[in-house]
């Protein structure tokens, strides 16, 4: 229960940060790290498939209420984000933070890369190279910059709340 | 032993997100189909979000404003100088166009012009959110239907144009700017007075310009003409500023000229706006 409250403020926080804060941060390229892509990322990889796509589906609706435009298409993305970072949760260790790094930078790529398949190239922009090398890879390398420093917290919370057990494989073995 | 403990969790993944993809296609559809139902379900929502979305808002621009103020005293040391060399000539300017002007009234006068140029009532706002998904140049204001905004309104700051009124909650409203890649006005060219369309284009904005297109081929249209909002348009008011054309060139087809427009607006930097409370339907009417 407390870890569904835990994801309710995380996600309403990554909202209003993102798109209150973190613009001051953009260094006049519009490009700002995506803190809700965070959130799913570390869902997903903490806590695997279903879970994830669960944050990430409340996640984009969230999104969808604040920006205007169709509910559902950001709550789509994300939860496709959510699904697929699930794959990972087998490989999921503590105090890991290379994986997820790669894990937020692939996902910030695809998340972008749908909304240019589903809101511009519908509108005939077929440049692609300019979007990837622009748009694209800057958000991605800069999400997962970010991504270093607020995974450790998301894992610290993680933690503290779930207390999780695994099996010692060193022990097993022996 | 997970499974045992918690049975109904025991879904396959990727039935749950078959069953969720399906749902996201329902609310798709059903938000496309019963906008106003859904609008207003996200109206009473996002009422809940602005106020703290103000206060984040009031508490980045400090942190922003307190890194900018060091940065900013060598620029503006410099910025003096420029601007009084600048104001010593906007005034012979000033001094030479107000000549011209009396000359232009006299002129008026004689052929009994009516006064084409409308100054229009308006409302300051403050952007309190941005939405940052990268393609897109929306964003939030502080000011709602109960401070008189309505949808369509126009908004300006600078002087020039800045975007429509798309959404408009009790004490928010939502703006689409001129660079959003979806945005198209219908605008005019100062002196040849040919008819083109502004659309807003993400590739060349990283560049700081948009695009302008449908120039008729016989256009005499030159760089640094001004180009203006048209009487034509549907939504946005005649006779604002939107920017000056730059690197004007032909079009594949042979038919038009298309080319880049400089806004007047700086939309990095933009903080506080104008509402025009005047529609474009009303003035209709009232004509």
């Amino acid at each position: 229960m407390v870890i569904v409250l835990v994801y309710a403020v995380e996600i309403l926080l990554a909202i209003l940060l993102k798109s209150s804060v973190f613009i001051h941060f953009s260094f006049g390229t519009g490009i700002v790290p995506d803190l809700l892509v965070m959130v799913v990322v570390a869902a997903a990889y903490q806590m695997g498939k279903t879970k994830g796509m669960i944050v990430g589906f409340f996640a984009g609706l969230m999104l969808d209420i604040t920006t205007g435009g169709l509910l559902g298409v950001y709550a789509l993305f994300y939860m496709f984000i959510g699904y697929l970072n699930g794959f990972m949760a087998n490989f999921y260790v503590q105090n890991d933070i290379l994986l997820p790094v790669v894990m937020a930078a692939g996902s910030e790529f695809i998340f972008m890369f749908l909304c240019y398949v589903f809101k511009l190239l519908t509108k005939g922009r077929l440049n692609i190279g300019s979007y990837v090398l622009h748009q694209m890879i800057p958000a991605a390398l800069y999400t997962a910059v970010v991504f270093i420093i607020v995974y450790r917290l998301f894992d610290l919370i993680y933690w503290k709340i779930t207390k999780p057990v695994f099996t010692d494989y060193s022990k097993v073995e022996s | 032993m997970k499974e045992r403990k918690k049975p109904k969790y025991d879904m396959e993944p990727r039935y749950v997100l078959l069953i969720m993809t399906m749902v996201c296609i329902f609310l798709i559809f059903f938000s496309y189909r019963f906008s106003d139902l859904f609008g207003s379900i996200r109206t009473r929502l996002n009422s809940m979000i602005i106020p703290m979305q103000k206060g984040i808002t009031t508490i980045g621009n400090g942190i922003n404003n307190t890194i900018d103020r060091f940065e900013e005293v060598d620029k503006l040391q410099k910025e003096i100088v420029e601007l009084k060399a600048e104001n010593e000539r906007i005034t012979r300017e000033k001094e030479r166009m107000e000549q011209s002007l009396y000359e232009l009234e006299r002129y008026k006068q004689l052929f009994g012009l009516a006064d084409n140029y409308k100054t229009y009532p308006t409302v300051g706002a403050n952007i309190i959110a941005k939405d940052t998904s990268g393609y897109f140049a929306r964003f939030t204001l502080d000011k709602g239907y109960k401070d008189g905004i309505a949808v369509d309104m126009n908004v300006l700051a600078d002087s020039g144009l800045v975007g429509i009124i798309t959404e408009v909650g009790p004490h928010y409203s939502v703006v689409r700017s001129i660079i959003d890649d979806n945005n198209y006005v219908s605008a005019i060219v100062t002196k040849t007075e040919d008819n083109c369309i502004v659309c807003g284009n993400l590739e060349l904005l990283s560049i700081g310009y948009i695009e302008i297109r449908d120039l008729s081929i016989n256009t005499e249209a030159r760089n640094n003409y001004k180009v203006y909002t048209s009487p034509l348009s549907d939504k946005y008011l005649p006779d604002i500023l939107i920017g000056y054309i730059s690197n004007i060139q032909n079009e594949n087809d042979g038919l038009t000229k298309t080319g880049f427009l400089t806004p007047v607006v700086d939309f990095e930097h933009l903080t506080t706006v104008l509402i025009v409370t005047q529609l474009k339907v009303d003035m209709r009417e009232a004509e």
